[in-house]
């Protein structure tokens, strides 16, 4: 069964995702790509979470948890592009 | 160890990394709008972190008592990465502005330091005729006030504007007549202040509005040409002046030359008769018509001869060069009788005649047959036409001059009983010989010359020359 928590997630992410990439990609931000995948993985998070509930629940707790680790990967290497990016921009 | 720990190990290191990055990010004092960006992704990496940990030790067996926390963390996630992306499209937009205002303060600058240092009055004129803007130079040319605390400036009743010096129109009237125009360059307008103190302008003007109406004013800018206008003016005077001094100088001169010319043909004129007399009668002379000559008196009148011929060719060079017009001879023209002027050549050659037995006849009308044209020119025609009529006669044979005239024209031919002229020659016959100079004395004294022939029989040339000569 499902929690009310990972409905208010996945509800979240349903509304709000495809305004954050339309705002997002008015904007400027070394990495942006990783960001976007790293979000991505997480939302996949979210909805591996709620099916696991009704379905496979091994699997989809397993990729449940391999998403979020793609994720945090992912926001890593952001991460690290925007300290390399903001570093040249100061030397310069 | 499972691939779901494996995973929550690899997260946590991820999300770590990523919030160790996170914070080491630097941001220059200048883009401290860019620190909510900052926290907002340190709080979502914290959060994600959290979950990751909390998994671990969950997995690991260490303590679970996180695990009723995870829910609060992850619930954050989204809004934090929606908030994260607001204030960084904020920053952005922010940065853009400040670096748009930085440009447009940049260009102002630019364009305020063009038009205070400009030599040209430049002005803003609305749509009601009143001044928005303008600069010293202009305010001086126009008598202008600042208004206070405005940029508007005060327009002076007692300053005339208009199209010609003391203006009829009131300044804002005037202005509003050239805005009228659209779109003008280099107008002229005169402004004129109470103390009298008068200005010209040179005015361009450019509408405002983009349709080129007047809905939103024009700029204006002015120049002042009053020296430019003076200097000119002066200039023309100065220039009409000695236009006409030298005009008068010309004419002078062409008085002096034409008295210079008339006096040089005239004694050229007064020489050349008297003279062809003393040829002729030297050579009646010498062919023995006035009576046996000894040696001696013979040699002298060959002296005679050859000194009279010298001076004739004197007269003639002397002729030559007294033009009226670059590379034309002197026509001087007089009431000429033209049978009595044919007599007087056949007066002239009647001993070169006699010499051949040629008998010299005349055909002329009943009474003189007068015109005007230049005497010593057709003379020079009839004596060198006689002189090859003769020439090319046959011993016996004779020379008739003719004389007619109409309305128009006066007509002398020369006709003969020589050899005559081969058919396809007649085109040739004026071509570089004594003919083609009385064909341009023909031609000189405003008529031309002809010539009809029969080869054996004889040739006829005819110079026909007009009434009056038509000076062109």
């Amino acid at each position: 069964m499902y929690q009310e928590s990972e409905i208010v997630d996945l509800v979240m992410a349903v509304f709000l995702t495809p305004i954050l990439f339309v705002v997002f990609r008015t904007v400027y931000l070394a990495g942006r790509r990783w960001f976007v995948s790293g979000y991505l993985a997480v939302i996949a998070g979210y909805v591996f979470t709620v099916v696991e509930g009704y379905f496979a629940p091994d699997l989809f707790n397993t990729l449940e948890h391999v998403s979020y680790a793609v994720g945090g990967v992912c926001f890593a290497v952001g991460a690290w592009s925007v300290l390399t990016s903001a570093r040249r921009r100061s030397a310069s | 160890m499972s691939a779901v720990s494996i995973a929550d190990v690899v997260c946590a290191i991820g999300f770590g990394a990523a919030l160790l990055f996170v914070i080491m990010v630097p941001i220059a004092p200048s883009r401290a709008y860019m620190r909510p960006v900052k926290v907002f992704m340190i709080v979502a990496m914290s959060c994600s972190l959290f979950v990751g940990v909390s998994n671990v030790l969950e997995w690991g067996g260490v303590t679970a008592a996180l695990d009723v926390y995870e829910d609060y963390a992850e619930v954050l996630f989204i809004p934090l990465m929606a908030y994260l992306v607001f204030a960084l499209s904020m920053s952005q937009q922010l940065e853009s502005t400040r670096r748009m205002e930085q440009l447009a303060r940049g260009e102002q600058q630019l364009l305020t330091s063009i038009v205070e240092t400009s030599p040209a009055g430049i002005m803003v004129v609305a749509a009601d005729g009143g001044v928005t803007f303008a600069n010293d130079r202009a305010r001086d040319m126009l008598g202008l006030r600042p208004e206070e605390a405005e940029s508007h400036c005060d327009v002076p009743d007692d300053v005339r504007l208009g199209m010609e010096p003391g203006g009829v129109t009131g300044v804002t009237e005037g202005l509003l007549s050239i805005a009228a125009l659209g779109r003008v360059d280099d107008i002229v307008r005169y402004v004129e202040h109470p103390g009298g103190r008068t200005l010209a302008l040179d005015v361009s003007a450019r509408p405002l509005a983009e349709d080129g109406s007047l809905g939103s004013g024009a700029v204006m800018a002015l120049l002042d040409v009053t020296d430019r206008l003076r200097y000119r003016q002066d200039l023309e005077r100065a220039v009409e002046l000695r236009t006409r001094e030298l005009l008068d100088a010309n004419g002078r001169l062409g008085a002096v030359d034409d008295a210079n010319r008339d006096s040089l043909v005239q004694l050229s004129h007064e020489l050349r008769t008297p003279l062809d007399s003393i040829i002729g009668l030297t050579d009646i002379l010498l062919q023995g018509d006035g009576g046996p000559l000894s040696e001696e008196q013979a040699h002298r009148l060959e002296m005679v001869r050859s000194c009279g011929n010298q001076l004739l060719a004197v007269i003639d060079a002397a002729q030559r060069i007294t033009p009226t017009d670059a590379g034309r001879e002197a026509v001087i023209t007089h009431a000429v009788d033209a049978c009595e002027l044919v007599s007087m050549v056949a007066e002239l050659i009647k001993p070169i005649a006699a010499d051949r037995s040629v008998d010299l006849e005349t055909e002329f009308p009943d009474g003189p047959l007068m015109f005007m044209t230049d005497a010593d020119k057709l003379a020079q025609i009839v004596r060198s036409l006689a002189g090859s009529a003769i020439k090319f006669s046959h011993d016996g044979g004779w020379v008739r001059f003719i004389a007619r005239g109409d309305a128009d024209s006066v007509s002398i031919s020369v006709a003969d009983s020589g050899v005559g002229i081969a058919k396809q020659d007649l085109a040739h016959v004026f071509d570089g010989n004594g003919l083609a100079v009385c064909r341009d004395l023909a031609i000189l004294l405003g008529g031309d010359i002809s010539v009809e022939s029969e080869e054996g029989t004889g040739s006829t040339f005819t110079v026909r020359l007009p009434r009056a000569i038509r000076h062109s």
